[in-house]
């Protein structure tokens, strides 16, 4: 999926959509971690150094926008796509606030998330 | 020597009580103050004692409202008066014949005989008569032909002259001035009750609406929760080789994954706030909009009423937020479903058209229902009419109107009994940005407004690799673009084609799906279907290629050469 492979952080506590994103991606040849809530997507994002983070964003106690605010505060500034069961017009503009590049709603298709790594710049 | 009660001073005594009147009227429009103020005016200028007795229509019965003494060691004939002319109901000769005749009943002495002219029954005449009337004034209260009640003025003290039949003229200026006063504080009494009961309405309503929303909101966020391994499994899935079996059950899964998916994008657009500012977002053409909603709003109609849609494929956007226009529509076709659930045929039908000589479009929703009467079609926006058949989850009518003239936009209702009924609101259509800043030669920017989600992407991806910013925004002319890339074909409006490319010199559109537009321009290019990375960095170089005069000079130019 996407051609090149990246390294790809998949937060999202509803463990189906995580467990199968996780493994299209890995099957198209990316490097793929999941972290099931925002503490450990952070700290495994320390660690895992990714390239682009497919972010839930109604996650358990520290919500994605929260998430966002502090992988944007670290040195390695991965690419953050939010992947979200809510879509208002006040979720949107707080994610471009807190630096989230891409926003969709769930369900997204396959061949969204393939079109959008294709066209991912390499590293910031 | 006796003090006259009206007659030296008597037309005096009225000006100067009618002077008063003003700031008696301004002062205070509450009824109980109201009266306590007549009271201190009557009383005792005019008389010993009085009372007022108000006329209640609905149970045709004198209300005692006011009990005005001039002596307080009378206190306790107060409380006997209040139980004594409690539920006196409008019958007996004398208010009979006020009611009748409009006019003043004058009482010259104290006598038995008159009391009993004046209140046929025992108890009453005994009470008067313990009180020590001596005369007496009974006047019919009224305005614009139309009976408030009554005054009744006594004069009790030796030293005040008996009423006469002089007093007359100007006991009737002060029965008209004391009803005046009577009706406006009624009618204050009356309106606050009624914005009480609206801002109660309101409240609920409210509360009816964030509740729905709520639900809207979690079940759009579960529901998608659920279909996102669906979505990548059937999408992976459909890539590989597989049985026809399979493929067909795959199909058919799709099929309620895409099903659901709409319903989602439904119930999100109903979650919405539908007060809030209009977006960027909001600015999709209609039958996107539609495309979104039109799940939800079959789902929101009873079993065996059906839904009918006529919007035509290339509206533009309105100028009201997707989830305003959402509770609009839906609280409409819900309502028509049920007012025509149980009728053979039950038809809802839902359609859009543009107005031609406007820039707004005009939309309809209709069923051949019963109908509704000439009453319910005049209150129908009423927050105080109650609908039997209103949904307790719905916005309600009155917010629907409220919804759609925040918009700038008026809506009506046509209905005939047994035939159905119509609601039409009219919605202006998304401003555009007229003067923008001009584009820097510098920027690269693109536009894109293409509804096919996967011919979007492909333009997008092409033309990021291209170097430029993309700004999906569904706007129209927001924001500064060099290039439009737009499926929004509008044939009966070229103007905004030009108007976009004329604004700068070096500005392309290119219309997807469009086999010609009606006003040809160097700089709006026409492609069949969406174009492939090939084609659009073609005419992309094109264009570049002489930014200032279009791909169509540019060509010239390259066969003059």
């Amino acid at each position: 999926m996407g051609g090149i492979g990246r390294r790809i952080l998949v937060v999202d506590d509803h463990m189906d959509a995580s467990e199968t994103l996780a493994i299209l991606l890995r099957a198209a040849g990316h490097d793929v971690m999941v972290a099931r809530d925002g503490v450990s997507a952070l700290q495994n994002a320390g660690t895992f150094d990714p390239d682009v983070v497919f972010l839930d964003i109604g996650l358990p106690g520290m919500n994605g926008f929260e998430v966002a605010r502090r992988l944007r505060e670290k040195d390695q500034k991965p690419i953050v796509v939010a992947i979200s069961g809510y879509g208002s017009h006040l979720d949107r503009k707080q994610a471009q606030d807190v630096g989230i590049e891409h926003y969709f709603i769930k369900p997204v298709g396959l061949d969204t998330l393939r079109e959008l790594l294709a066209t991912l710049p390499l590293r910031r | 020597v006796a003090s006259p009660a009206f007659q030296p001073l008597r037309s005096q005594q009225v000006d100067l009580l009618l002077d008063r009147a003003g700031s008696l009227l301004t002062h205070s429009l509450d009824l109980p103050e109201a009266l306590d103020r007549l009271a201190d005016l009557l009383v005792p200028q005019f008389a010993d004692w009085c009372n007022i007795f108000l006329l209640d229509e609905q149970e045709d019965e004198w209300r005692l409202v006011l009990t005005g003494l001039a002596d307080p060691a009378m206190e306790s004939s107060r409380e006997q008066a209040r139980t004594l002319f409690s539920g006196w109901k409008n019958s007996g000769s004398l208010t009979q014949r006020l009611l009748s005749a409009g006019e003043p009943f004058l009482l010259s002495d104290g006598t038995d005989r008159s009391l009993r002219e004046l209140f046929p029954d025992r108890h009453r005449v005994e009470f008067f008569r313990s009180l020590g009337t001596r005369s007496a004034l009974y006047l019919p209260l009224e305005l614009d032909g139309k009976t408030l009640g009554s005054l009744l003025l006594l004069v009790l003290d030796r030293d005040r002259a008996r009423y006469q039949r002089e007093d007359l003229h100007a006991a009737r200026r002060l029965a008209t001035f004391v009803a005046a006063v009577l009706r406006n504080a009624k009618l204050w009494a009356a309106l606050q009750s009624e914005l009480g009961e609206r801002k109660r309405i309101e409240r609920s309503l409210r509360a009816n609406t964030a509740a729905m929303r709520t639900l809207a909101a979690g079940l759009g966020h579960d529901i998608g929760n659920l279909l996102q391994p669906l979505r990548l499994r059937l999408d992976s899935l459909s890539t590989m080789e597989l049985p026809r079996m399979a493929v067909a059950d795959l199909k058919a899964i799709g099929g309620v994954v895409g099903y659901l998916q709409r319903l989602t994008s439904g119930l999100r657009l109903l979650a919405g706030d539908p007060g809030g500012e209009i977006s960027d977002q909001d600015l999709m053409p209609l039958a996107t909009w539609w495309r979104d909603v039109e799940t939800l709003m079959k789902d929101a109609l009873p079993p065996g009423v059906s839904l009918q849609a006529d919007v035509p494929p290339r509206l533009p956007p309105v100028r009201m937020p997707a989830s305003a226009l959402t509770h609009v529509v839906f609280n409409l076709v819900q309502s028509a479903g049920l007012g025509t659930q149980g009728r053979s045929h039950a038809n809802v039908r839902f359609w859009v058209e543009r107005l031609p000589r406007r820039r707004a479009v005009r939309i309809g929703v209709e069923d051949n229902g019963p109908g509704m009467d000439e009453e319910a079609v005049l209150h129908c926006f009423d927050p105080l009419y109650a609908s039997p058949k209103r949904s307790a989850a719905s916005v309600g009518l009155p917010m629907v109107r409220a919804l759609v003239r925040r918009a700038g936009g008026e809506i009506s209702v046509t209905s005939r009994l047994g035939e159905g009924t119509s609601f039409v609101f009219t919605v202006p259509l998304a401003e555009r940005r007229l003067r923008p800043r001009r584009t820097s030669s510098l920027a690269r920017v693109a536009r894109v407004t293409v509804d096919d989600a996967p011919s979007r992407s492909a333009i997008i991806a092409s033309l990021q690799s291209s170097g430029f910013y993309v700004d999906e925004t569904e706007g129209l002319l927001h924001g500064e673009p060099q290039v439009w890339i737009t499926d929004l074909l509008l044939p009966d409006n070229p103007d905004e084609f030009l108007e976009f490319v004329m604004q700068a010199a070096n500005r392309l559109v290119v219309v997807v799906g469009g086999t010609s537009v009606p006003t040809p321009h160097p700089r709006i290019h026409v492609v069949a279907g969406p174009p492939n990375d090939t084609q659009l960095q073609k005419i992309l170089m094109t264009f570049e290629e002489s930014p200032r005069r279009g791909p169509r000079a540019a060509r010239a130019r390259s066969r003059s050469r």
